[in-house]
């Protein structure tokens, strides 16, 4: 059974079992409460038989026994309400950590599948709704559910016919909701996606707005724009008519057995079976019985769709974590900072890797090489030749399909990867900037560092001066994604990082775009003196920065097509020579071009 | 009253269909609320029946209870229909209206304002100003209405006993009006906690890269989860809130039993009431009650989203783009193609960028425009699609001066390829008919194929129908370009301005970009920019912006 699987390995149902006293006691009061009303009204009708009978009632009789039964309806009702939130707050929150806890684990590969930006929208919306399902869907049934029972057992004990008459239009309400439901909510899908494309129309030519103005669009997406606002208006009119016939329903069926039972009530009165008093109190109970009574699977509906919610968040929580060893530093304990001067170690070595993201197309075939400490490499190539998917397998975002990848000689699965990352400092070419201050950016390099050393490594990345003229200093906070600083800014900031984390092996994902001269020129220096006394590894796109580099391999369709030094490349007039040559042109035609 | 004016402009958008719209509010209110009476009015009648012990009245009875009610419930579907319809259709003016405004605005706008925000703060604001619409002013209106509907009956059932239900939901109404204040100021900092916990998890997820190889990952989850601990305490104030006001209904609830018992019991020994009556009322009184604490509690809610309707009428009162910008004669006629005469221009008053520019191209011409960066290359493509009117000097297109042509007659005659080739999202017939919006297929594969595109666009699954997904992430940055030139063949203009078309892609798609270049040579005008060589290469001259 998927329902009983799912119960079992759900970690939202842990979660709730985790706290499921609250939730028991949640249950508990609201039975008490819905008893305090029945009670209550039993008095009431009992004043009335009296009455009715010519009894002169004293209402001071039963007035001390009415106050007490308020009394402790305010306060079951209280505890109840702070009960329910108890365990709605409590869920949520361990739940959310679980969430949370996890992304952090989760294989890399989920997020390049995915897409962040859709994982996040899960994540966000989803749980939102998981928040709904708890503080009101789950309280809202329980109510109802308890209540309708309190209120079918007294009922049955005035009459049990009078119980069976409700209860015969019950299986007809589950069935006709679950009905209509499924067909509300394909119409409801509609409408989102409508929604959408509207949205969609819009961001896409805001972003687009230097085409459509160009070639005059504006108003052929226009047209398209109001056949989505027209479709939505009629997908509307569709939509409601049905909503509206099932509330129109709805109503229908509460209202059914109010007649149905005010009438068979009446019969049993005018043939003496229940008093007078008890048809008031029954018809004053008939409607809360049926408010809960119909209110129930209603409920359930929506609880189900939040469900579904909750089924995507099990999504994530189900997949399985990043791998990690166990082994806290490399063989033969190379694990010291980059001070050390032992020369021709190997830091680095792949064997006969290869690599895919989709099966049967492989990114790296049977890829071998070794780079040795304090060495400089640049990998070079095409885009799509496998440069950034090595990068990937380095940092252990991915792990190789076969072959061996080693760092300070052990085995990349035996590492901790968090272990193994402490060894590296990656700057990448998408920076991104947390939106905080950029003294707590530069600070993610390390954690421990002191102002100073991140004013240090600040000025090292060449940075400083810029950050000292903006007027709150380093305490300036980085717009949402960074947006506030260019891309060589963005870069340096990422290069501060990698100086103050200070690790042995340094990861250089050059930017693709060019940046003016003159930051190229900040990066360049900055880049120099970060490579100092560290192994740094270069994926280069253009050719006239690795120049110095100490081995230079050129990649193509997964392999290394060739390796040496730059000037062991130009000489042997491969791949290399070829790219050299073109750029080389370029920038002479530049030169001259400026003249 | 200023929002009493928005409220009222906001109305005016539905323009005729708006009385409709208001009439819907009013029978979906009331006939809700009168269905309820005529329920009551059945159990009166019942209990009154049994007290008399008559028994031919109640088959009539009942037979006119339920055709009240259902004729009741017609009219309440009649309304919701209406009144959902055309709160969708109000939606969808708004949205044609913002829509077509905000393509239109000036250039210069698009560049100041980045576009993903102002995006999401519109739509933001727009799906806000269609809950108005939608349900906010419906809920605001609705318990008025229902309370009234509602009094009604039980004030002629029985006035003394309304009068004392209304005097203790007076009292709870108080207590509610008391809680609102500090259970609105908890709900905004656990809003404001809520919303830094998400903000956390999508810094997260946004820098995951970075988060794991920094172990900012590991602190980024810590933050995330004391943040939620704070939430969680938090939270107990609100709790605590929540539960005297859910304790006080309840206990309300009983309360009002009590003394409806009390006065109930009164007023029937003393002959003023019936049993049958109080029944009634007493059946009503639940939903009365629950409308009564409903009044007002909308409406802050109401005009808050006011404020977002506010905004959307500011944004529509942006200026467009004009048709022309200058609104002057012009001085002369020019028989070149393109001729550029001493242009002035700049962004910022301090940064002069063009200083008496002049550049003339006559029919069937290839000129490179080149300049190191920041020199102005690509200012010179966005005046010529007339996205800026120039400060100083004249061009002029074709023979016209700029100071005669619409923005709109420029465009039409010139064909644009950026440098980051846009695409749609949509199909890549639809992209490449956008060049041309009546083109038949036909012409758009022969487009296609000078643009040589054709062979890997059929190589795709669905061909020319392949969507080409969000900004064309579907395909390469080669692949793009080619869509883009395909486009701009398609659109038959005289002229082709091609800015850095080539400056992204790898050796063989240039190649091919190139090749569809040389084809229109000589048959087109063509105006690139460019600083590569190989391109350069492909022009009859060269003309240099920003020479110092």
């Amino acid at each position: 059974m998927k329902g009983r699987e799912f119960m079992k390995r759900s970690y939202f149902v842990r979660c709730c079992l985790k706290y499921g006293g609250y939730f028991v006691a949640e249950l508990i009061l609201a039975y008490i409460l819905a008893r305090v009303v029945v009670q209550g009204n039993t008095i009431i009708g009992d004043a009335i038989d009296d009455m009715l009978a010519g009894e002169t009632v004293n209402p001071g009789a039963f007035m001390g026994v009415l106050l007490g039964l308020t009394a402790a309806g305010f306060a079951a009702a209280f505890f109840k309400s702070i009960f329910a939130s108890w365990f709605s707050i409590k869920v949520q929150a361990a739940y959310k950590n679980m969430v949370a806890r996890k992304l952090y684990r989760l294989e890399y590969r989920y997020f390049d599948q995915n897409g962040s930006a859709s994982v996040i929208n899960k994540v966000n919306t989803d749980i939102a709704e998981t928040d709904n399902l708890l503080s009101q869907n789950v309280p809202e049934i329980c109510t109802n559910l308890v209540a309708m029972i309190t209120y079918a057992v007294y009922i049955g004990q005035i009459n049990l016919g009078l119980l069976f008459l409700m209860l015969i239009c019950y299986p007809f309400i589950f069935w006709f909701t679950n009905k209509v439901v499924k067909k509300i909510q394909s119409l409801r899908k509609v409408f989102r996606q409508k929604s959408d494309i509207i949205t969609e129309i819009s961001q896409d030519c805001v972003s687009g707005i230097l085409v459509l103005r160009a070639f005059g669009a504006e108003d052929y997406f226009q047209e398209k724009l109001n056949a989505a606002a027209d479709d939505l208006v009629a997908n509307e009119a569709k939509r409601v008519r049905i909503t509206n016939n099932v509330l129109i329903i709805r109503r229908l069926l509460q209202w059914m057995p109010n007649i149905i039972c005010a009438v068979y009530a009446y019969v049993m009165v005018l043939q003496g079976n229940i008093s007078l008093g008890e048809l008031v109190v029954f018809l004053m109970i008939l409607q809360r019985f049926v408010d809960a009574f119909v209110g129930v699977p209603f409920n359930l509906v929506d609880a189900r769709e939040c469900m579904v919610c909750v089924g995507r968040v099990e999504e994530i929580l189900t997949q399985p974590d990043e791998p990690s060893g166990t082994a806290m530093e490399g063989v033969a304990g190379k694990v010291t900072g980059a001070d050390e001067e032992t020369e021709d170690e190997t830091v680095i070595s792949f064997r006969n890797v290869s690599f895919s993201y989709v099966d049967g197309k492989e990114v790296l075939k049977q890829l071998s090489f070794r780079i040795k400490e304090n060495t400089s490499v640049a990998f070079v190539g095409d885009s799509g030749g496998g440069k950034s998917t090595i990068f990937h397998l380095l940092c252990g975002f991915y792990q190789p399909d076969m072959g061996t990848y080693e760092l300070f000689g052990r085995d990349f699965k035996e590492w901790n990867a968090e272990a193994a990352r402490e060894h590296m400092a990656l700057v990448s070419q998408n920076v991104f900037l947390f939106p905080t201050t950029i003294r707590e950016n530069v600070r993610y390099g390390n954690f421990d560092a002191t102002d100073e050393e991140i004013v240090e490594a600040c000025k090292n990345a060449r940075i400083h001066d810029f950050i000292m003229g903006l007027p709150e200093g380093y305490d300036s906070i980085v717009g949402e994604r960074g947006i506030l600083l260019s891309g060589g800014e963005r870069q340096r900031i990422s290069i501060a990082r990698a100086f103050l984390k200070n690790a042995p092996i340094l990861l250089l994902d050059e930017p693709t775009s060019a940046i003016d001269v003159e930051t190229e020129k900040l990066i360049q220096e900055a880049l120099e003196g970060l490579s100092d006394n560290r192994t740094c590894i270069t994926i280069a796109h253009r050719l006239s920065t690795i120049q110095n580099a100490d081995e230079i391999m050129v990649l193509k369709d997964g392999i290394i097509a060739e390796k040496g030094t730059h000037k062991e490349l130009l000489d042997k007039g491969g791949i290399y020579s070829a790219m050299y040559g073109k750029e080389e042109k370029e920038v002479q035609d530049e030169a001259v071009e400026h003249i | 009253m200023k929002q009493w004016s928005i409220f009222k402009q906001t109305m005016r958008v539905m323009g005729k269909h708006c009385p409709a719209y208001l009439l819907g509010i009013f029978f979906m209110s009331t006939c809700w609320a009168a269905f309820s009476v005529m329920t009551s009015i059945l159990l009166k009648n019942v209990v009154d029946a049994a007290q008399s012990a008559q028994v031919n009245r109640i088959p009539w009875i009942i037979a006119g209870n339920i055709l009240g009610g259902v004729v009741i419930l017609l009219l309440y579907r009649a309304g919701a229909i209406v009144y959902n319809v055309e709160a969708k259709r109000a939606h969808g003016t708004v949205c044609k209206k913002v829509f077509h405004h905000e393509v239109r605005l000036p250039y210069a706008y698009y560049e100041k304002h980045h576009s993903g925000e102002f995006i999401s703060k519109l739509s933001y604001d727009l799906e806000k100003m269609g809950s108005i619409y939608g349900s906010r002013l419906r809920r605001t209106v609705a318990p008025i209405l229902q309370v009234i509907v509602y009094l009604i009956p039980m004030m002629i059932l029985s006035w003394q006993i309304t009068f004392c239900l209304i005097g203790v939901n007076l009292i709870m109404l108080l207590i509610n009006g008391l809680l609102i204040k500090p259970i609105r100021e908890v709900s905004k900092e656990l809003s404001e906690t809520n919303s830094k916990m998400t903000e956390k998890m999508s810094n997260l997820l946004q820098g995951m890269e970075q988060a794991r190889m920094y172990r900012a990952g590991l602190r980024t989850v810590d933050e995330f989860v004391s943040e939620n601990e704070k939430y969680v305490k938090q939270n107990n104030k609100k709790i605590v809130y929540t539960a005297i006001l859910e304790s006080c209904s309840n206990g309300f609830d009983l309360l009002c039993a009590l003394a409806f018992l009390m006065l109930g019991i009164y007023f029937v020994q003393s002959g003023q009431t019936t049993l049958g009556s109080l029944t009634a009322i007493y059946s009503l009184y639940g939903t009365f009650s629950f409308q009564f604490l409903q009044l007002g509690r909308y409406l802050p809610e109401l005009i808050g989203c006011l404020v977002n309707a506010q905004n959307i009428f500011e944004f529509l009162e942006e200026e467009e783009e004009p048709e022309n910008w200058y609104g002057k004669d012009a001085s002369k006629a020019d028989g070149a193609m393109i001729h550029f005469d001493g242009i002035e221009f700049c962004y910022r008053e301090d940064k002069p960028l063009l200083k008496d520019f002049s550049m003339r191209v006559t029919e069937g011409e290839s000129v490179a425009i080149t300049g190191s960066s920041g020199s102005g290359k690509t200012t010179v493509s966005k005046l010529l699609l007339s996205l800026y009117p120039v400060i100083g000097g004249e061009w002029f297109l074709n023979g016209k001066s700029c100071y005669d042509l619409s923005n709109s007659e420029i465009r039409s005659q010139i064909a644009y390829v950026p440098q980051e080739p846009y695409l749609f999202h949509e199909s890549i017939k639809e992209n490449i008919r956008i060049g041309k919006p009546d083109a038949t297929d036909e012409e758009i594969v022969n487009a296609a194929k000078m643009a040589y595109a054709h062979e890997f666009i059929m190589q795709l699954e669905n061909g020319y129908d392949t969507n080409v997904g969000e900004r064309g992430n579907n395909l390469s940055g080669g692949q793009k370009q080619r869509i883009a030139i395909a486009r701009a063949i398609l659109k038959e203009a005289p002229i082709i301005l091609l800015d850095e078309a080539t400056s992204a892609l790898d050796n063989e798609s240039e190649r091919l970009v190139n090749e569809a270049l040389k084809q229109m040579k000589n048959k087109k005008t063509i105006l690139m920019i460019a600083h590569r060589p190989s391109t350069i290469a492909l022009a009859d001259r060269k003309v240099a912006v920003g020479g110092e």
